[in-house]
């Protein structure tokens, strides 16, 4: 839990750069600065989210700053620190979101490509980039079925240490993008690794010891269309300390992710689909390594109603493993030998349904108000619900969240 | 537990109508508003832009921020507030992009890191200004102009 006084200073700060810095007009200044605070409400009947929803929560608050700076036409220097409040879990510390040297290798008429060193971010689907920034997200809360939190693929989606290259071709109606990005081996930050192996108390370290990932984004008719395939692969360690509970331990996942979106004047409709193979082994002895498939998909339609308002529609659902949807195997598993914690049916799979509004009352002022009704709880925040290991929770639940957000 | 809840939704429903009426009251307020039919518009850069003319996906994507550079010079985009009548014309008949996309794409790119996002000018005049006074400045205007530092770009081929 962050303290108030902290996050205090850091809207303070973020407040005062704001008043501070020159008007953003300022062509020629070298230094361009940006940033984003939002602050979330959430009330929720039965299971808590992001905090004691139950009891109503402000216990969502993202705040990021950023600065740009391109010496010369090729290179650009970038870096983002973000403050991210979520429940019981994501306490607010400040990180590192990005910081990377950007070389554009290329750049004609055609198109152009380049590679970037650093902390960078990954494109997955049409989200994951900006993925805590809310102006750029489809509601308040991302679809949880492609942008999981409490997997140990998180710091890989939010962002790796390593090395991304980019190209784009420009045809005569569309475009073709192309991402990859490479990451060096590194320790996951404690809050990943928790929700991970699912306790706190593991004294060893959960490395990440290879990622990759590999988008291509077509777009025609200036973005009406748009086609995206993400591919990415993470492995993850489990390294022992001694003594430890746990074994070493291997988790590797791998990732397809499809995207479609269609774009007109007053509607937009997506959808996106993940296929996940999660495959474990090691960790809690004697336990049997295991492979299982999970798969989800949402699909939005969204309706802009003139003058910054919007309202939508969204389904999104997700199976911890495809071949039982039920829940029912898994839970059975869960009360037997070599499990760490009894879980109930609805911890594998989530189904739920949301209506949204929005009101962009200036391009920098967002005001949203959702209102979830959910059935399961597979991507519902263990941290926020220790139940949850007791077989515990209740099945079907909702959640009406708002938010305001400021972009600068 | 159970009674708390039922009268804490009661409480929901009650304030839940009057936000429902009040939101509704906005949507017909707001909705209602005349907007401004623009004129055409046309690509305006500054002299350091050598080219005449550019393929309108190059002009989506220097609009985009996705190309950030001209002959090796940087380029820096000039727009009005997306709200003006000017900008959603120019977004929907010259890009043949819809306002919310572009917007969408340059908060993609300031909070990715990509770029450093457009400069957002108050008027046509000072957006005449700006780019007649930016090396690698580019534009638009309702009307074509002509004057130091500053021309019409042609777009090559046409959207659907």
């Amino acid at each position: 839990m962050i303290c108030p006084w902290k996050a205090a200073s850091w809207s303070m700060a973020v407040f005062m750069s704001v008043v501070c810095v020159p008007p953003l007009q300022a062509a020629d200044r070298p230094l361009h600065v940006h940033g984003f605070v939002s602050q979330g409400y959430l009330y929720s009947t039965h299971n808590n989210y992001y905090g004691n929803s139950t009891q109503g929560s402000f216990d969502l608050t993202e705040l990021g700053v950023n600065v740009f700076h391109s010496p010369v036409a090729p290179v650009s220097l970038a870096a983002q620190v973000v403050s991210r409040r979520a429940g019981e879990l994501y306490d607010g510390d400040p990180r590192i979101d990005y910081a990377f040297v950007d070389y554009r290798l290329y750049s004609s008429l055609e198109g152009y490509g380049g590679v970037r060193l650093g902390r960078v971010k990954i494109p997955i689907g049409f989200h994951n980039e900006t993925r805590d920034v809310a102006t750029t997200r489809p509601g308040i809360l991302l679809p949880q079925s492609i942008y999981v939190e409490g997997l140990g693929i998180r710091d890989f989606y939010i962002g790796v240490d390593g090395l991304a290259a980019y190209g784009e071709w420009f045809l005569p109606r569309s475009t073709l993008q192309l991402d990859f990005g490479i990451a060096v081996p590194t320790t996951l930050q404690d809050e990943t690794q928790a929700a991970f192996l699912r306790t706190v108390s593991a004294p060893g370290d959960l490395r990440l010891t290879s990622g990759q990932s590999l988008r291509a984004l077509y777009e025609q008719d200036g973005g009406q269309l748009r086609l995206a395939a993400t591919y990415s692969r993470v492995r993850t360690e489990y390294r022992p300390a001694e003594p430890d509970f746990l074994q070493r331990g291997l988790a590797p996942v791998d990732a397809l992710v499809l995207s479609v979106e269609w774009n007109r004047e007053d509607f937009s409709l997506m959808a996106e689909a993940v296929h996940r193979r999660i495959r474990r082994s090691g960790f809690i002895p004697a336990a049997p390594d295991a492979t299982r498939y999970e798969q989800g998909y949402y699909i939005q339609g969204t309706y802009r109603l003139g003058n910054g308002w919007e309202a939508f529609l969204r389904y999104d659902t997700h199976w911890n493993d495809r071949t039982d949807r039920s829940g029912r195997r898994q839970s059975l598993e869960s009360l037997g030998p070599g499990s760490l914690a009894p879980q109930a049916p609805h911890r594998f799979y989530q189904h739920q349904w949301t209506l949204g509004t929005g009101w962009r009352i200036t391009p920098q002022w967002l005001l949203r108000a959702e209102w979830h009704h959910v059935d399961g709880t597979a991507l519902t925040p263990l941290a926020d619900n220790p139940v949850f290991d007791e077989a515990g929770g209740r099945a079907r639940w909702n959640l009406f969240a708002l938010q305001a957000s400021f972009t600068f | 537990m159970r009674d708390v809840l039922y009268r804490r939704c009661r409480g929901w429903g009650a304030s839940g109508r009057r936000l429902v009426t009040l939101t509704c009251l906005l949507w017909v307020g707001t909705a209602l508003l005349p907007g401004t039919i623009a004129a055409a518009q046309v690509v305006v850069v500054n002299d350091s832009i050598t080219q005449n003319a550019l393929p309108l996906a190059t002009v989506r994507a220097i609009f985009s921020l996705r190309v950030q550079s001209l002959n090796g010079h940087k380029v820096t985009v000039f727009v009005l507030d997306s709200r003006d009548p000017v900008h959603a014309a120019f977004s929907k008949d010259v890009l043949g992009v819809f306002p919310y996309q572009l917007e969408a794409a340059w908060n993609r790119s300031i909070f990715s890191g990509a770029s450093r996002g457009p400069v957002i000018v108050g008027s046509e005049a000072e957006m005449r200004r700006r780019v007649a006074n930016t090396v690698g400045g580019i534009g638009y205007l309702s009307q074509p102009v002509t004057g130091a530092g500053i021309r019409v770009l042609n777009i090559e081929g046409s959207h659907p």
